[in-house]
């Protein structure tokens, strides 16, 4: 949220101003004009009411009292006239013109046409419009802002639980290929690889007995070793991607990046990495990588992975200035919710030298599975 | 009650409020009659006494504000309204009482009061005025002795162009109307209706007044700020 220096200036202290100047320049009148004491009687009601306006929310109707007391303090004091200001910017303030009728018909009445007090009556309402249409609007924006406010909070907290939904599937993708692995081993690898080593049972013992039929049984064995060794490539095969995945597509990235030398360096066994968590750190290099190529000129960038018992940590820096906006991008805020969502950090900061990035994972241990 | 009761016992815990409570309505009485004047001396002082007492018993509210007695006010199950009329009761009470017992006091003296009756109503009402007066007073500061500082000069300011203190002819006509903006310019007033024995519907005028400045005093004063 950024400070406006004008916020000091709301409806509410400009409608205080209003009556203060109001009661100001009405007091004036009557110290200039010939002073009767029903004059002062009659200002210090009006100004009770507006004190009462100010401390606490008085209904529209309540102005008919001021109109009521101006036009009887009008016969004792034509100053009053002017007062009937008061009501008429209060009456307006509350958006609620009808509650000037009365006044109105007494003006048509009296025949009062000068043109000091038509300006002065007609001011007051224009004021008390402005001030009104001005509060409703700062109403409605408070409104918006606080429905906006929620939306986003609401987008960001659903954000959240899909990202940890998507992790939560990719470990059961991979629970259930596994399932499926170990099934496909043991029904057709399994099955044949037994009947094989209890075929080559067989022909050992027929074979030291020197009987004919062993030759068929070793037939029979090899037989099957090669049905296992087939069924064990389809396996295999079947469960190979067809898309590079991990480390392959992660070189790849940086070879096709050709605005200037990527030096990757990769430290430790990136084998231990799941696919979900490749899912953030190949993103995430191919924003930083982006970024470099939108905002900086960087000669220079130095990725390195760095994989170890518990956590996998993406350092990306480049040597080039950072041009335009600072902080975080809609792309980096992203990554940022996705790191957070499976329980690691990303940060980006402008260095002396140039511009890095860390991002940092948590690594699950196989044995809690 | 607790706060009433407590409120009244916390005025006279302090030497100063003591003085201003006790001893000098004494010296109000003590104070011999003039040629010049319809009423004793001391009795056309006794509303400056007044505002000064009202001031010095109303800052304890004050100190509540100060000392964050308020905030804890606010939390325990006691409303700010009764809080606030709970304790301007009280003071109103001492004042009174007070009012009465200087009027008595002067009677019994010697003074030519000539109606103590009316005197006592328009001095129970000032007083009123003074609680209110002291309240918005203390309402628009945040420190105490700012505040009495000012005031001191203030109600000096408004007992002399109130005409309290000398009648408001010797001023200029235009003095004269801008007193009329003053409360003490009716309590003036009242005074010398009653002591030139005019009629008591002369006094509707400045009674109203008084009623409504009290009204305007209590509606600034009674906003609830926390320190």
């Amino acid at each position: 949220m950024t400070s406006n220096k004008y916020e000091v200036l709301t409806p509410a202290l400009c409608t205080l101003i209003w009556r203060s100047l109001a009661f100001l320049f009405l007091g004036f009148y009557w110290v200039m004009n010939n002073a009767e004491e029903a004059g002062i009687l009659f200002l210090l009601f009006l100004i009770i009411m507006a004190l009462a306006r100010w401390r606490i929310e008085m209904p529209a109707w309540t102005t008919l009292f001021d109109q009521a007391v101006c036009i009887i303090t009008v016969t004792l004091w034509p100053g009053a006239w002017f007062a009937l200001a008061i009501p008429v910017f209060e009456v307006m303030l509350k958006g609620k013109p009808w509650f000037m009728i009365p006044s109105l018909i007494f003006l048509i009445v009296e025949a009062q046409s000068s043109l000091m007090l038509l300006l002065i009556l007609f001011s007051a309402a224009f004021t008390g419009v402005a001030l009104y249409s001005w509060s409703k609007s700062v109403d409605l924006y408070k409104k918006e802002s606080d429905r906006e406010r929620r939306h986003r909070y609401e987008l960001e907290s659903f954000k959240r639980e899909l990202l940890s939904a998507s992790a939560q599937t990719a470990k059961m993708a991979k629970l259930e290929e596994r399932n499926r692995i170990s099934k496909s081993l043991h029904d057709h690898v399994g099955h044949e690889l037994t009947g094989a080593i209890l075929a080559l049972r067989a022909f050992e013992q027929l074979w030291k007995e020197g009987d004919p039929q062993a030759e068929r049984l070793f037939f029979q064995a090899k037989e099957r070793f090669s049905e296992s060794s087939r069924h064990l490539r389809e396996t295999v095969r079947n469960m190979k991607p067809i898309s590079t995945l991990g480390m392959e597509s992660f070189k790849e990235i940086t070879e096709q990046f050709n605005m200037c030398p990527v030096q990757l360096n990769i430290y430790g066994d990136t084998s231990k990495i799941p696919s979900y968590l490749w899912g953030i750190l190949e993103p995430a290099l191919k924003e930083s990588l982006t970024n470099v190529f939108r905002h900086s000129e960087a000669t220079h960038v130095k990725v390195s992975l760095d994989v170890s018992e518990s956590i996998v940590r993406l350092f990306i820096f480049n040597d080039g200035v950072l041009k335009g906006s600072s902080g975080y991008g809609i792309g980096l805020r992203n990554l940022r919710q996705r790191a957070q969502s499976v329980g690691g950090s990303l940060s980006a900061s402008s260095v002396k030298e140039g511009f890095q990035l860390v991002c940092v994972l948590p690594l699950e241990k196989d044995e809690q599975e | 009650m607790t706060i009433f009761f407590f409120a009244i016992k916390r005025c006279f815990r302090n030497v100063m409020n003591i003085i201003f409570l006790c001893v000098l309505p004494i010296l109000v009485i003590l104070m011999p009659d003039e040629e010049w004047l319809p009423l004793p001396l001391g009795f056309q002082m006794y509303g400056v006494i007044l505002l000064f007492a009202a001031g010095r018993i109303v800052s304890i509210m004050m100190d509540d504000r100060a000392k964050g007695i308020l905030t804890r006010v606010g939390i325990s199950p006691i409303t700010h309204l009764q809080y606030l009329w709970q304790n301007l009761l009280a003071y109103s009470l001492i004042l009174i009482v007070q009012v009465g017992l200087v009027i008595i006091a002067g009677s019994l003296y010697g003074h030519d009061l000539i109606h103590p009756f009316l005197l006592f109503v328009v001095y129970s009402l000032f007083a009123l005025t003074a609680i209110g007066f002291s309240l918005a007073w203390f309402s628009l500061f945040r420190h105490k002795e700012t505040a009495f500082a000012v005031l001191i000069g203030m109600v000096f300011l408004m007992a002399m162009a109130g005409g309290m203190l000398w009648p408001l002819d010797m001023m200029p006509e235009l003095m004269q109307r801008f007193a009329m903006l003053l409360p003490t310019y009716w309590l003036a007033e009242s005074i010398t209706i009653v002591a030139s024995q005019g009629d008591i519907s002369e006094l509707l005028i400045p009674f109203a007044m008084l009623l409504l400045f009290t009204i305007a005093f209590l509606i600034i004063g009674s906003k609830r700020r926390l320190a």
